[in-house]
């Protein structure tokens, strides 16, 4: 037996896969670190959060809102101006047509009776 | 048998009510004839909504005051203006069809004028119920313009005497108008 064939021997036994003696995992897993306890503030943001979800998206919807109405009013007072500023130039040409027609007449009521 | 003639009866009743709902309130007669012929025309078609509507935003001063408390008594307000660059752009039967819109019972012509072509006409319609002016038609034809305005409602001359010196419209105007109509 030469001495490669003594290491190749000695490697085997050593690296043979062998059982884990028993309660082995339960003493490595008490070892281990326990897990970080969330601190204070995050519980505070976890307890707060879907509140504060809810509060921005009544906020937004709010400001959906607002200004969908502020649009509508803002739409509403242009057309309401120019209907005034039709009303206007109705009675303008209504009164300027009857004084011309009113003013032919008088003036063709003198014509004959001169 | 009986229900069936009822239903019909009623179906006919309320095709004549939605006729009559669709009848438009102004003569629309030659408008679109008139409006290519003319260089320049104006057509204002304010219906009792509008009127409203308009209403709600003259709250400025004094004479928005005046012309809204004039406007709540009207159903509505039609004006048609047309200039032409030429004479002849319409015809005395073209007078004769507008003017015949106005020859129902309620209706009284008040002024009547006529020239040979037509081209100098005058009227004024007044409209009667119960002795109250509802209604004012007003047509003035001259070679080269043709104004109609068309008045529906309760109109009270010494409101329209009011508005002289507002909205563009000089004092004297309104001030004659409004005499000559409630003669």
């Amino acid at each position: 037996m030469d001495e490669h064939e003594e290491l190749e021997r000695l490697l085997h036994r050593e690296l043979q896969a062998r059982d884990a003696p028993p309660g082995f995992s339960a003493r490595v897993i008490a070892k281990l670190p326990q897990a970080p306890q969330p601190a204070p503030l995050q519980t505070a943001h976890r307890v707060w959060l879907p509140g504060l979800r809810w509060t921005a998206a009544a906020v937004a919807l709010m400001a959906i809102a607002g200004g969908g109405y502020w649009e509508h009013q803002r739409r509403e007072r242009i057309a309401g101006e120019r209907a005034r500023g039709q009303v206007i130039l109705a009675l303008h040409i209504s009164a300027v047509t009857l004084h011309d027609v009113l003013h032919k007449v008088v003036k063709d009521t003198k014509g004959d009776a001169e | 048998m009986r229900s069936l003639s009822v239903l019909t009866a009623l179906g006919l009743f309320a095709l004549a009510a939605a006729a009559q709902s669709i009848t438009p309130p102004f003569p629309v007669t030659l408008e679109k004839e008139l409006a290519a012929r003319a260089s320049n025309y104006t057509e204002v078609s304010l219906d009792k909504k509008m009127l409203a509507f308009a209403g709600k935003f003259m709250d400025g001063n004094a004479e928005d005051a005046e012309a809204k408390q004039m406007l709540a008594t009207l159903n509505g307000i039609y004006v048609r203006e047309y200039e032409f660059d030429k004479p002849g752009q319409y015809t005395t039967a073209d007078l004769e069809n507008i003017r015949s819109q106005f020859n129902g019972s309620d209706w009284s012509p008040m002024v009547r004028e006529r020239s040979k072509k037509g081209e100098g006409d005058s009227d004024i319609y007044i409209r009667l119920v119960d002795g109250k002016m509802q209604g004012m038609f007003v047509l003035d034809a001259e070679p080269n313009d043709l104004s109609f305005v068309y008045i529906d409602g309760a109109l009270d001359p010494s409101e329209l005497s009011r508005l002289g010196g507002s909205f563009g419209i000089p004092k004297h105007v309104t001030k004659r108008a409004a005499k000559e109509v409630s003669k």
